[in-house]
């Protein structure tokens, strides 16, 4: 569970580091003829999101935020939950995830750049055990998404996933690691 | 507030509903499962294994055995090894020395195994299932049982009590022969009709092998009333899992150890 308070506390002091100023963007709509300007800030973003890796189908909310001072970086925070395990399964299953993207193309709706991310996810798999099943997952990517006020996103990372588990042949928590993935689609909302 | 009520609708969702599966046995099948996206290690190499047996709560493993050209057991599935490995042919028509340098073609490039390469350690107080292939898969020719025979005893499978030792065996031909020597021996059926038949030409067999979705828990139990121990395989997703677990065998051969671990317990 430390982790999951580390990968949260880093992410707001990464946030915070940021200095980031509210922005205003503008948005013209014209209705019957008649041009009618909404503002709104596109330094928070937040959103729902669906993802697929090796382990499961994960679904969750994700936090994004952008800055002026650090033109065309993202950082994020997305919190999910295996699908088949949680909801079919009832068994808890969340993955934290932190990470930044960087809009190397960002035009007026579109943008699309490199994105590296870092998850965690614990797992119970044996009840009658005090284990848990651990993953860290490290991933680089890319991340692209279209929109203004709401986004349509989608991200798909690859990289290396170490997992974690109490060896009950050795009876010690031993590691493995194998390729791992990460995709997902997602719907954000610029508050 | 509306947070607060979504994490306690998420605690609830998870909430556990136990239904008595305690005593059924997980055995991972092919070791780690079958082509299975959340392995670690590719089916029936030492890795797997090894990984299988790790995992709390898993009582042993299945591996799929096929006979080499010399006369030694290898672990490999497939008919053909270009399919997983970076070899051609098949495992009978090899001798150990090509076999030996052949690996998967995976991240981990783990090394086709032979039997004789196993740390049979690990196994104590566990169940080794031995998947026999009965056919050369090339040719079709039947694979020479006194050879197979000759290595289960030198790798002292045969009488093995620190574990407990049981072959699959999809062919007739061969059931006495291993019965004679006392073994465990599962038949693979695919019709609750073939049982009746087996159960009076081969009184001698263990249990009986079969498949989740061809057997209903009625067939399941009918098995089980003529004395027989039965083992549910091809089980991949939490649904299947669910629902070879209410059949209430005696074991499950299981392509997800995890998943079932967590409907088990």
């Amino acid at each position: 569970m430390y982790k999951i308070l580390l990968i949260v506390v880093s992410f707001f002091i990464f946030s915070s580091t940021l200095n980031a100023q509210d922005t205003l963007q503008k948005n013209s709509v014209g209705v019957f003829g008649k041009s009618k300007t909404v503002y709104f800030s596109g330094k928070h973003r937040v959103g729902l999101v669906f993802g697929m890796s090796r382990m499961d189908f994960f679904t969750g909310l994700n936090y994004s935020q952008s800055s002026l001072n650090l033109p065309g970086l993202e950082p994020f925070v997305s919190l999910e939950f295996g699908v088949n395990r949680t909801f079919f399964q009832s068994r808890l299953y969340p993955r934290l995830s932190i990470g930044i993207v960087y809009k190397a193309l960002n035009r007026n709706k579109f943008s699309v750049g490199p994105a590296i991310s870092y998850s965690y996810s614990i797992l119970k798999v044996n009840l009658q055990s005090a284990h848990f099943h651990q993953w860290n997952e490290v991933y680089a990517g890319y991340k692209l998404s279209y929109g203004q006020k709401f986004k349509v996103t989608n991200m798909a990372v690859v990289g290396l996933m170490n997992e974690r588990y109490f060896n009950q042949l050795t009876e010690r928590t031993d590691g493995v690691n194998s390729i791992g993935f990460y995709f997902n689609l997602g719907l954000t909302y610029a508050l | 507030m509306r947070f607060k009520l979504f994490i306690f609708l998420l605690i609830l969702a998870s909430c556990n509903k136990k239904e008595g599966f305690e005593n059924i046995k997980v055995i991972g099948h092919a070791s780690t499962g079958l082509k299975m996206l959340n392995s670690v290690y590719h089916d029936n190499s030492k890795e797997a294994v090894e990984f299988a047996l790790s995992i709390e709560g898993c009582d042993g493993v299945e591996m799929d055995i096929q006979l080499s050209k010399d006369g030694k057991l290898w672990l490999y599935h497939d008919n053909d090894l270009e399919t997983e490995t970076n070899g051609n042919g098949c495992i009978s028509d090899k001798n150990s020395s090509e076999l030996s340098s052949l690996h998967y073609k995976t991240m981990h490039k783990e090394k086709l195994v032979a039997l004789s390469e196993l740390d049979f350690s690990l196994f104590k107080g566990k169940e080794l299932f031995l998947d026999f292939r009965h056919s050369n898969s090339c040719d079709g020719s039947y694979v020479n049982l006194a050879m197979v025979i000759s290595q289960l005893q030198d790798l002292n499978l045969v009488n093995q009590t620190d574990f407990t030792v049981n072959c699959i065996l999809g062919y007739n031909g061969w059931v006495d022969t291993f019965t004679g020597l006392g073994m465990n021996v599962y038949y693979s059926i695919y019709d609750i009709g073939e049982i009746n038949n087996l159960n009076i030409v081969y009184p001698e067999i263990t249990g009986f092998i079969v498949k989740n979705s061809d057997f209903s828990k009625s067939e399941i139990d009918e098995i089980k009333n003529s004395n027989k121990k039965v083992y549910i395989f091809e089980i991949r997703s939490p649904k299947g899992i669910r629902k070879a677990l209410r059949k209430y065998p005696d074991g499950v051969l299981t392509d997800d150890i995890r998943a079932t671990l967590i409907e088990k317990y």
